[in-house]
């Protein structure tokens, strides 16, 4: 949806824009490339920088601009670091211990609504994520065809969301689930 | 709004089977629907979790079941709330995916050339897109615990198939030739250990030498 370059709240573009982009940048850079953070507030500070200097006219939805942005500098990224293509001395990739420990304590808590999930659903969740079998081998070895094991997927994770909302845990940290 | 079309690539998209222009349509498609990138981001953490678990979420045991019931007494009585959305969700699937950890071993795969079976990622460094003319060299970043690399060029005739211990091959001599400006090419890494076994493989690239 195109809005008019005026009617934009840029703290409200940085709230949502923020994970969407950093979901970009992480994919394209390697979930483990120390940078990705930093190569995000890039982005955004440079995407709120042209919204508010006037840059943005519109012509483009918000969000396509914005990927336009993040395109770019993902490109510039790589292309800096092809000079030096050696990697990262090791350790130098370690997020905060604080924030180490938070992600982790996540996680268990996710894991263990998967492995509480019933059989059929953690069968194929085994097979097509965790051995990343395509979707039409998957179905294979169990009997079922590939709309079936997407369906399979989809209610895994709509029964997952609706445990997690018992428990007062929201699938998505900030969701209101 | 749903988008069913969309919906039915999220998986395709983080495990890195999309080629480059899907999953930049992908892309440029969640920057503009936030239920599209919710449902995407979940997803990914949905994948972190069953990876987390490894192989005991088909065989849940003592460790797994003692896992889960200390679980359900922390969901019951300390749910976590969390001030950034999605940022959670990017770093532990990054803890998961990419992070050394104690608990299961990490999947053994079988080195088998009509299977994309992925552990890790493994990301290129270059080519990338546009180039002014023949790549000097490709280069990747390491894969934890990878012995060799091997590396398929596309594109060539006929298709160059090198295998090294280094990040980089380097590109002279009658292998320059091959790359002509004007043409596109695609290339593909995959990091194997020392007895043969597969650990990551990268999105195969594209990239074009300018004329």
């Amino acid at each position: 949806m195109t809005r008019p370059p005026g009617d934009l709240d840029l703290d409200e573009i940085a709230v949502r824009f923020r994970p969407i982009i950093g979901l970009k940048v992480r994919r394209a850079l390697g979930w483990r490339c120390p940078d990705w953070e930093d190569v995000t507030n890039e982005v955004l500070a440079q995407a709120i920088a042209k919204i508010r200097g006037g840059e943005f006219r519109g012509d483009s939805s918000i969000g396509t601009y914005i990927y336009t942005i993040t395109s770019r500098r993902i490109v510039d990224y790589i292309r800096d670091k092809a000079k030096t293509p050696y990697p990262f001395p090791s350790g130098t990739d370690a997020p905060l211990i604080s924030d180490r420990f938070a992600e982790e304590e996540r996680l268990a808590e996710l894991t263990a609504a998967v492995i509480g999930l019933p059989p059929k659903y953690r069968e194929v969740l085994d097979l097509y994520y965790y051995r990343e079998l395509s979707r039409e081998e998957t179905a294979r070895r169990i009997g079922l065809t590939p709309a079936q094991v997407s369906e399979r997927v989809h209610y895994a994770q709509k029964l997952l969301r609706k445990n997690l909302r018992q428990a007062g845990f929201p699938f998505l940290p900030g969701s209101d689930d | 709004m749903r988008h069913p079309e969309f919906e039915a690539k999220i998986d395709d998209y983080l495990l890195g089977r999309l080629d480059e222009e899907d999953a930049g349509r992908f892309e440029n498609h969640y920057f503009d629907c936030p239920e599209c990138f919710r449902l995407t981001a979940e997803r990914a953490a949905l994948q972190a979790a069953v990876k987390s678990a490894g192989p005991a979420i088909t065989s849940p045991g003592s460790a797994v079941e003692a896992r889960r019931d200390r679980s359900k007494t922390r969901f019951a009585q300390n749910p976590f709330r969390w001030a950034a959305a999605g940022a959670m969700v990017l770093g532990l699937a990054a803890v998961v995916l990419f992070w050394p950890r104690p608990g299961p071993e990490p999947v053994v795969l079988t080195r088998n050339g009509s299977d994309v079976i992925r552990g890790e990622s493994l990301t290129l460094i270059t080519p990338l897109g546009a180039i002014p003319k023949a790549p000097g060299k490709f280069a990747w970043n390491p894969v934890a615990g990878a012995a060799e690399y091997t590396i398929v060029v596309e594109g060539v005739d006929p298709t160059w198939t090198v295998t090294t211990r280094d990040l980089f091959i380097e590109v002279s001599g009658e292998n320059e030739a091959r790359f002509v400006p004007g043409k596109s090419y695609a290339w593909q890494v995959k990091a194997f250990t020392t007895q043969g076994i597969r650990l990551a493989t990268s999105v195969k690239t594209a990239f074009h030498i300018n004329r």
